[in-house]
């Protein structure tokens, strides 16, 4: 594989890993709207070098569904929320890396029609943060091969609940789980460079611990096939489809009935490369099936803006000695 | 043996001031989706400066001071909830009442 192959490698792997790591998870009763977010970002960056992904989404949901059927059932009406994201790598010694994952919600609204009456309720803050460690297991350049496991643990930054005007506000708009939690991450990457083609196979798994308010999210695992495709030397097309399992939450120990399923989505997404410094991505999250527990309001559909670069503090070092 | 008192029968005045809080009142105490997914909750307190916290094991809170309106939330939880609404004084600390609020699908 030529230099520029591996290059080309390379980039594909920070923006596919990238794009799935603004993953959210989706919106369900008693599960906001919410945030518990999946991050996989498994590619490991070498040693010194930090990688920032920086991100801003925005989620949208109005209509609910009883198992795969739309429901005629009304309670909120639409729900959305802005988040603003950042994963940062940084590559601690040979192969293992160092990964922080941080969040902010600057909303996460719902609008209700109860009985024709209309209520407004809106939360905001940090989502919960992951720190974790990453290890690249297996990597062979010329079978275009290589394999990435993680291992984190889930922080909440905050152990109440958030109220406005003194108002305790639900769990579907609260940013955080209230809870630590573990995050369990593979990456499986295969490259066809003759026929310029990329496949990635990423595996997020997340365990929420109970909550001081007896609550617990379920676990939910993501899993997620990137297919990337060059189309000049600055714009590539990427395919991702993601399936986002979830157990039924529990609260005081028992199932919460309306609460848990599985979404598959589908989201196209174009990359943008500044002289090979930073990546820019656009990308549309689009469920094109979905089954839930009970009845649950479902994401419509959701957009995401990545900006993705990364710092080479070895060469900083190296100048430094000389 | 019998004890006699010249102390006045008449009620000490009551101070409108005196931090209290009297009761914590629903409209409703069994809600049922289809029919009254709703409840008015009202605190009655006196006391300087109150201030009204407001909480439920389940289900939304809207609005905002002395009275609030709670719904069931069909999606997540029915049984027996609780709405908690602590007032607190400017000079006396917090009171706290609850109501028990049955939710019905």
């Amino acid at each position: 594989m030529s230099a520029s192959e591996k290059n080309s490698v390379k980039t594909w792997i920070v923006i596919c890993l990238s794009l799935f790591s603004i993953v959210e998870v989706y919106s369900q009763c008693c599960s906001p709207g919410n945030p518990v977010g999946g991050t996989a970002n498994l590619s490991i960056v070498p040693k010194q070098v930090l990688r920032m992904n920086t991100y801003f989404r925005y989620g949208y949901a109005d209509t609910y569904f009883e198992g795969s059927s739309k429901s005629d059932f009304l309670f909120v009406e639409n729900a959305s929320y802005n988040f603003l994201g950042t994963i940062l790598t940084y590559g601690l010694v040979g192969n293992l890396n160092v990964e922080v994952e941080l969040g902010y919600y600057f909303n996460l609204t719902q609008n209700y029609d109860i009985n024709a009456t209309k209520y407004m309720l809106e939360g905001s803050g940090l989502r919960d943060g992951v720190i974790s460690l990453k290890y690249n297991f297996y990597k062979n350049v010329q079978k275009e091969l290589e394999f990435t496991v993680g291992l984190g643990a889930k922080i909440p930054f905050r152990k109440n609940p958030q109220t406005v005007n003194n108002v305790e506000l639900p769990l579907d708009v609260q940013s955080s789980a209230m809870a630590y939690g573990i995050v369990a991450q593979t990456f499986l990457y295969k490259g066809f460079i003759a026929n310029g083609l990329h496949l990635f196979l990423l595996n997020r798994y997340e365990n929420t611990f109970e909550n001081p308010q007896e609550y617990r999210y379920g676990q939910a695992l993501y899993t997620s096939l990137f297919v990337s495709k060059a189309l000049t030397t600055h714009w590539s097309l990427i395919i991702q489809v993601r399936d986002e399992w979830r157990e039924s939450d529990q609260r005081f120990g028992q199932s919460v009935l309306s609460s848990g399923g599985n979404i598959v989505f589908v989201a196209p997404q174009i990359n943008y490369n500044v002289l090979q410094k930073w990546n820019i991505s656009v990308l549309a999250d689009i469920p094109i099936f979905r089954y839930y527990q009970g009845t649950q309001l479902s994401p419509k559909y959701a957009f995401s803006v990545l900006l993705s670069k990364e710092f080479d503090f070895s060469k900083k070092s190296k100048s430094q000695i000389k | 043996m019998i004890l006699l008192s010249c102390e006045s029968q008449e009620p000490e005045p009551s101070n409108p001031m005196a931090f209290k809080f009297d009761s914590l009142v629903s409209e409703s105490y069994e809600l049922y989706y289809s029919v009254n997914p709703t409840t008015k909750i009202t605190a009655y307190a006196s006391g300087q400066e109150l201030s009204y916290y407001w909480s439920a094991t389940a289900g939304e809170i809207f609005g905002s001071g002395n009275q609030v309106t709670y719904s069931s939330n069909p999606g997540c939880c029915g049984g027996n909830q609780i709405v908690r609404c602590i007032v607190v004084d400017k000079n006396n600390g917090g009171l706290d009442k609850e109501v028990e609020i049955y939710v019905g699908f």
